[in-house]
Formats: structure tokens, sequence, C-alpha cells
């Protein structure tokens, strides 16, 4: 038998995926085992006879689509019909539940080594176990309790800190924006004080402008040579 | 639609176009019969095979990812459906050797072209050895020896159909042609 290397030669040679060279050089191997020669020339005979095993002409339909639409149809009602994998995994949840409560299954293990237990030897080493985990059962409330304690604790002072946090955070914001409006009002104050001045000044100038006019008509007028304002 | 590839029919077959499926069906129901047939040695069974082939290819049609071509999908689900097909068929009824024989001319009409009778008859017996040969061949063998020989696959697609390497493959048909020349030589 050869090796699986030799094989998937073999196989190329026979089936031509070899390119031209390596064809060449297995020719030229050949040459020197003549067994393996007649063996190549036996599988390409059976090649051939092989094909002397003719289909017979297919039918002209083989294949009836309407009856493949009509049978997936009712494969699939069939398959609605079904219950949902969800339903059928609590359902078979609620037995195994149920099937551990009526067999009392109980499993222990201590030094002694690992123990199952179900039904009437259950109920009777129950009693045993009770006592011997009592205290146990005490100090692990106690532990659990403590716990407990300790996290409503924690909890209790991240709400506070978070509290805290807020009323600082308002305060600074409230405080920013105190100083904004009244940078705003400056502004509006010392654009008004500018605005009056500019205002004092044009009506100087036209009371001056007046007086003026008044001495050029009447020059005997005592205000005619005033100073305005 | 005609110019269409097989994995966008596939691609619209699974959306809920029926005459892109008519149209997979068009193209491919010979080959899955031919394969079938090299199967089920029987015409009446590779009939019904191919029509469950094409029911299964048809549920299935969503599930056509597009990681391999259509045509080794095709001729995986094909693979699978006949598999499914003898079971049934074995616990309905057990083929015997003598079952596969064939009796029935039509399915290797081949050897009535000859003229002379002898040649016929001859030829007659060799197919029906070849045909119980191959039966008693390992499945895998068997399976790689249809697909190369009589359904033109390339060593590639036969790996990708048969999910395992290429030289794997070859090494099947090496030790197929290797155990089909045994048993016919040993019958003979």
């Amino acid at each position: 038998m050869p090796s699986k290397r030799e094989r998937i030669q073999i196989i190329d040679y026979i089936y031509g995926e070899m390119t031209v060279k390596e064809r060449e050089i297995f020719d030229a191997e050949l040459k020197n085992y003549p067994d393996l020669k007649k063996n190549i020339r036996d599988f390409k005979n059976m090649r051939n006879s092989m094909h002397s095993w003719k289909e017979s002409d297919s039918p002209k339909i083989i294949v009836d689509s309407f009856a493949i639409y009509s049978e997936s149809k009712k494969l699939r009602k069939a398959g609605r019909s079904r219950l949902p994998l969800w339903s059928r995994a609590v359902f078979v949840g609620g037995i195994f539940i149920l099937l551990l409560a009526v067999l009392s299954l109980n499993i222990s293990f201590s030094k002694s080594g690992f123990s199952i237990s179900f039904g009437l030897l259950s109920r009777q080493t129950s009693a045993v176990m009770t006592e011997k985990f009592s205290g146990e059962i005490d100090k692990n409330n106690e532990q659990l309790l403590q716990v407990v304690r300790g996290y409503i604790l924690e909890r209790d002072q991240r709400q506070i800190d978070e509290i805290v946090k807020l009323i600082k955070t308002s305060e600074m914001q409230s405080n920013e924006r105190r100083k904004y409006e009244l940078k705003a009002i400056y502004t509006e104050l010392t654009n008004l004080k500018l605005n009056t001045n500019r205002y004092l000044v044009n009506a100087n100038q036209a009371i001056q402008g007046l007086f003026q006019y008044v001495s050029d008509i009447d020059p005997q007028n005592p205000n005619s040579s005033g100073n305005g304002i | 639609m005609k110019n269409m590839s097989d994995e966008m029919l596939c691609i619209s077959a699974s959306s809920g176009n029926i005459y892109a499926f008519e149209m997979i069906i068009d193209r491919w129901e010979r080959k899955v019969y031919s394969l079938a047939s090299r199967f089920l040695f029987n015409k009446e069974d590779a009939e019904d095979a191919t029509q469950d082939i094409f029911l299964k290819v048809y549920a299935k049609i969503h599930t056509f990812n597009g990681n391999s071509s259509f045509k080794t999908w095709l001729y995986s689900v094909a693979l699978n459906s006949i598999n499914d097909y003898r079971r049934k068929s074995r616990r309905k009824h057990s083929m015997v050797g003598e079952e596969i024989l064939d009796n029935e001319t039509s399915f290797n009409h081949d050897y009535r072209d000859s003229h002379n009778p002898y040649e016929a008859a001859h030829k007659k017996q060799f197919i029906n050895l070849l045909k119980l040969s191959m039966s008693k061949l390992p499945e895998k063998q068997r399976i790689v020896l249809i697909l190369k020989e009589y359904n033109d696959l390339t060593f590639e697609e036969i790996a990708d159909v048969m999910r395992c390497p290429v030289s794997t493959v070859k090494s099947r048909l090496y030790k197929g042609l290797e155990n089909l020349k045994l048993f016919i030589e040993g019958t003979e």
C-alpha cells in the first residue's frame, strides 16, 4: 500500500492534475516501478469501464415544484403548532424541580465523604443535619446581616455625596449667571452714560447756535452776548 | 432572470420569489437526479429522492450564506437527503445485492447499442458487477468516486462538499478505485 503522499501523486497523475514538469518526472520514475505502472494502467482502465454505466434518459419533469410548495407549507404549519423551545425548557425545568421536591434530594459533602440521599433517607438525616448546621447558619446570618448593613451605609453615603456635589455645582452655576448679569448691567449703564454726555454736548451746541442767531437779529438784547449754558 | 447566478437566484428564492426557485430547479434537477440515480440504482427511487432533495433545498434555502458556492451547498444537501432516503427505504425493505442488479433495461440502455448479442450480454454483466461493487464500497469512497467520475466536480468542490482537505479526497479516491478493482477482479 503506497503512502498517502504517493496515493495523492498517483491520483494527480491519473486525473491530469500535474504540471508538465511534474508529469515528466513522474513518468521517468514510473520506469523503475513496473508494479506501480501496472496499477496506474488498471486504474485508468477501471475509470474507462466505469463510464460504460450510462445514465438512462431522465424523465422530462423530475421535480414537481407545486408539490414542494404545498408540502413546505404543511411542514411550516406543523412546525408552528409545536410548542416553542422556551416553553418546552420551562416545562422540563418545572418537572425537574417537582421531582427534586418529591424525592427530597439531599446532597452533602463532609469529611466522611460525598453523599446523595433522597426520600425517606433524607428525612431521617434531616434532623441530624439541622443540629449540625444550625450554629453555622446563625453565624452565616450574622455575617449576611453585616454585609447588608455595610451595603446600606455605603449606598446612603454615596447618595449624600451625590447630593452635595449637585448643590455645589448649581451654586457655582448660579454665581456664574449672576456675574454675567451684573456685567451686562454695567455695560448698559456705561453705554447710557456715554449717550447722555453726547446729548449734553449736542444740546449745548444747539443753545449756543440759538444765542448767536438771536444776537445777530437783535444786538441790543443783553442776552445776546451770553455764553449759553 | 436567466442570466442570474445561482447565488443570486438563491437570495431571491429565500425572500419568497418562487420563479427564482423554479429557475434553480430547472438548472439543477437533472444533475441532482443523476447523483441520486448513482446511489439508489433505481429510477423510481431516484425520482422520489430528487423530489425530496428539492423540498429540503426549498426549506433550507434561507440558510445558504454564501460561504461556499451554491453548487457545493446543493450537493451537500443532496447527499444528506439521499442518505436519509436510503435509511428510510432500508427500513421498508432491506436491500440485497440482487435488487441492485439491473433487470430493467431502461437504466443502462447503453448495451442495447451493441450489435453483437454476446458483447451486449457481457457489457450488461459488467455494469451489474460494477453496480454491485460500488454498493460494497465504504460510503466516503463511493461518494468521492461518484462525485468525481459521474458529476465532474473538482477535487476542491468535493472537499467543500465533504468538509475535508483536498488531500483526503484524493486519498479516498485512490482507495475507492483500488477497492473497486479488487471487488471486480475477485468476482470475475
